[in-house]
């Protein structure tokens, strides 16, 4: 017997694609992006977002037809060998986020935070935080993270619209920013990054029907892109081209810039609070997600007792790279390669869902 | 069987141990500077003098017989870099120094002319310095100034340099210019960075720069430590200081800053004395405010800019000495244009300034970024370079709308 994730709702779906996409909100991305698009970076979350809901809609449409899970599906449709892979392949999909958001996180504390901890230490904390809640299972991740969605929006809103005293409007010109071609790459880089989501239809039996997932990726991650979008707005209203492409956390940079008066300024503790609650939630997510995969590649009955290994090997991973440029680097490249497992895997899916249903209606009618 | 304890136990360590005190200081351990001054030191130093808070004056607790009541000391090492001041510093005073609640970088203005990159670089990156810090020139030195601030009405220079710059719009005779807007400006395609002036007055009244009242306005025109007056903190805070890249060029006085201050937008409302324009020995005083953010247009159509701008003045009468009835509609015209007239020569006479030296600091620039459709075009066209040669054209239109507490000034009885 395999194990079993329990029933979600729209809410809980909603929770899980907010937190496998919110993450890049807090990542240096932003920065890199808009160093590349210029002011017309606002728009690459809108691309970013529609692909990503397109993709999970054509996998709405291909769990409609065809019962199961992501692998149980690409077993009915592309054989055992093609579910093997596709279940290897998204094991590192959820794998690599993970070691990346650990480091990531684990520097940006010592950076503006604890800049006296040790790495290991801090990285550790990371790992065992999300080990914990890894045992209580995806649904309440997903629970935990709907109910705490309004308080997540809210601050991050706050911390922007009290910035506005610094908007500059014409900032948000050239409209076209680096040009209009740059626009298809750095979409598809942020499409990958955001690779997370498929998330919900890993756990599909888990969601009540197909139009749950569908109204989880479109409030989910379509909530996420507004969000993202508004961001980028505001940070190139506030620090404009050149000056915002230095930055390494945006968020965090908006957020200390709030001076309201003498008694509102130095709200930063706020980003810190949100951002450690999103990225440990998003960590165990991750990981849950890697143990069910794997528990499906093996056939295993529980997961509980990979918790502590696989842990500990994502926190030994993240520790590899000897600097966070390189992090960095590494994961923007590894993130571009998600793009696979966020588009074009569901495309070849849901073609196949095509064929295969041509094949079952023809079959049916010479019967 | 254990599982769920252990769970609980982890939770509850976790719980403590995450809370965020690690690297805490009490206190007692940490000594808080609040401003800094750079000044330039030979063989390529820098003399940095740190003002520094001591908490038991400020919290109110009676000094111990024979310390003193001072809620601040002052401390200036010489050393090649601000990391390597701040590691002098610490073998001078006993508690660790921290830089994350410093209100104002103060720059001597001989160092400021060579260039401020070096400085900049190191404070942007750090992350104890914050982007709303007040960046400020000083005329002279900036030790000398840190040393001769004595705030009377607060408690402490940070708590004075707050103030001052949360009440800048009273008059608009210098602008809340801090490092943030500071380095957008450096960096970015257009506009140049400012910084506000510090001086020393020397309190005797006198000896101060004989500047002539532009256009109407019955009130000179002055920069920091020119003030003429006797008494107060010798310190003063008025003027502009212009950059071109990250050197000082030159400084506006008091008028053309409040000027720089209506094109910004920035402008809340302000006093302003003119003649009275049917006995010119009397002054009017009204108090005025944009009705709106100025509407500034730039033609690049041709190979010299045509900047235009429109600006809308509105007010109240404070005070007419004369006794003319400025309140009808006959004559509050003649006043509403002395009040255009007043502002348009001290409008131009500011941008002919900043032409002359280069510097965009109202940052025209801006409004032309719309007119481009990639960044490569508005980086070719290099606004920075043609502004000096651009042709400006502006009107100001000005309603007093209010008369004040007096619906009409009645002539004083003659014996």
């Amino acid at each position: 017997m395999q194990y079993q994730t329990g029933r979600m709702g729209t809410a809980e779906g909603i929770g899980l694609a907010v937190i496998m996409t919110i993450t890049s909100v807090f990542s240096s991305s932003p920065s890199f992006i808009l160093e590349k698009m210029g002011p017309l970076a606002w728009v690459v979350p809108f691309v970013a977002g529609t692909l990503i809901i397109s993709a999970i809609f054509l996998l709405a449409y291909t769990f409609n037809r065809f019962p199961g899970d992501l692998v149980a599906i690409t077993e009915q449709l592309l054989g055992k060998a093609a579910a093997k892979l596709i279940c290897l392949y998204y094991i590192f999909v959820f794998f690599s986020i993970a070691i990346f958001l650990i480091r990531e996180l684990t520097e940006n504390t010592l950076l503006i935070a604890l800049p006296y901890v040790d790495l290991n230490i801090a990285s550790l904390w990371y790992g065992l935080g999300a080990a914990v809640i890894v045992y209580a299972g995806l649904e309440s991740i997903g629970r935990v993270i709907y109910l705490a969605l309004p308080f997540i929006i809210g601050l991050i809103l706050f911390s922007l619209i009290t910035t506005y005293p610094l908007w500059e409007v014409n900032y948000l010109f050239p409209w076209q920013g680096y040009g209009l071609n740059t626009l298809v790459e750095n979409s598809v880089g942020l499409t990958g990054m955001q690779a997370g989501v498929i998330i919900l239809t890993i756990f599909a039996p888990s969601f009540q029907t197909a139009r749950t997932i569908k109204a989880a990726a479109m409030f989910g991650v379509g909530g996420v892109c507004i969000l993202h979008s508004f961001i980028f707005v505001v940070f190139i209203m506030t620090f404009a081209l050149k000056a915002g492409s230095e930055k390494i956390l945006p968020l965090f940079e908006i957020a200390r810039l709030v001076y309201l008066n003498r008694y509102i300024q130095h709200i930063e503790s706020i980003f810190i609070l949100l951002w450690v609650t999103i990225g440990i939630l998003s960590i165990a997510a991750c990981l849950f997600t890697c143990l069910f995969l794997l528990s499906r590649l093996a056939n295993l009955a529980t997961i509980r007792p990979l918790i502590p290994a696989i842990t500990f090997i994502t926190v030994e991973l993240s520790r590899l790279p000897p600097d966070i440029t390189l992090v960095v680097k590494l994961a923007s490249k590894i993130y571009l390669s998600h793009f696979f497992g966020a588009l074009i895997f569901p495309i070849i899916l849901f073609i196949a869902a095509i064929i295969k249903g041509r094949r079952k209606k023809a079959c049916t009618y010479v019967r | 069987m254990y599982l769920r304890p252990v769970i609980f136990v982890l939770c509850t360590v976790l719980t403590l141990i995450a809370a965020g005190c690690n690297g805490a200081q009490e206190l007692d351990e940490v000594a808080y500077i609040l401003s800094v001054g750079l000044d330039a030191a030979p063989n390529n130093q820098l003399a940095i003098t740190y003002r520094i808070a001591i908490p038991t004056t400020i919290s109110g607790v009676e000094p111990s017989q024979g310390s003193s009541k001072k809620s601040s000391v002052v401390v200036t090492v010489i050393a090649p870099t601000m990391t390597d001041g701040r590691n002098l510093l610490n073998s001078i005073i006993s508690r660790s120094p921290k830089v994350f609640h410093i209100k104002t970088i103060v720059i001597g203005e001989e160092l400021a002319r060579k260039g401020l990159s070096d400085l900049v670089s190191s404070v942007m990156r750090f992350r104890d310095y914050r982007e709303t810090i007040i960046l400020a020139i000083a005329r002279g030195s900036a030790k000398d100034l840190i040393v001769a601030n004595q705030p009377e009405l607060d408690v402490l220079p940070s708590r004075w340099v707050e103030s001052m710059f949360q009440s800048y719009y009273e008059s608009s005779y210098y602008l809340r210019a801090d490092l943030h807007q500071f380095y957008k400006r450096l960096k970015n395609e257009t506009g140049a960075p400012y910084a506000v002036v510090m001086g020393i007055n020397p309190l005797s009244g006198k000896g101060q720069a004989e500047n002539r009242p532009l256009g109407e306005d019955k009130g000179r025109a002055y920069i920091a430590s020119q003030i003429p007056r006797y008494n107060g903190n010798p310190v003063e805070v008025c003027g502009t200081a212009v950059f071109k890249g990250d050197k000082l060029v030159g400084f506006l006085d008091s008028k053309q800053t409040r000027a720089l201050s209506i094109l910004l937008g920035d402008w809340k409302r302000g006093f302003m004395s003119v003649e009275d324009p049917l006995l010119p020995t009397k002054p009017v005083n009204v108090n005025i405010h944009l009705s709106g953010k100025p509407a500034i247009t730039v033609d690049i159509s041709s190979a010299i800019p045509a900047i235009t701008i429109k600006l809308s003045l509105e007010g109240e009468f404070t005070a007419i000495s004369s006794g003319i009835n400025y309140e009808s509609e006959d004559y509050k015209v003649l006043l509403e244009h002395q009040v255009s007239n007043t502002i348009f020569e001290q409008i131009l006479d500011m941008l002919s300034v900043t032409q002359g030296l280069g510097t965009d600091v109202v940052n025209f620039g801006y409004y032309i970024r719309p007119l481009f459709n990639t960044i490569q075009a508005l980086e070719a066209y290099n606004w920075n370079s043609k502004y000096p040669e651009a042709s400006i054209t502006l009107e100001v239109e000005t309603h007093l709308r209010r008369s004040g507490l007096m619906r009409k000034t009645m002539p004083i009885r003659e014996d």
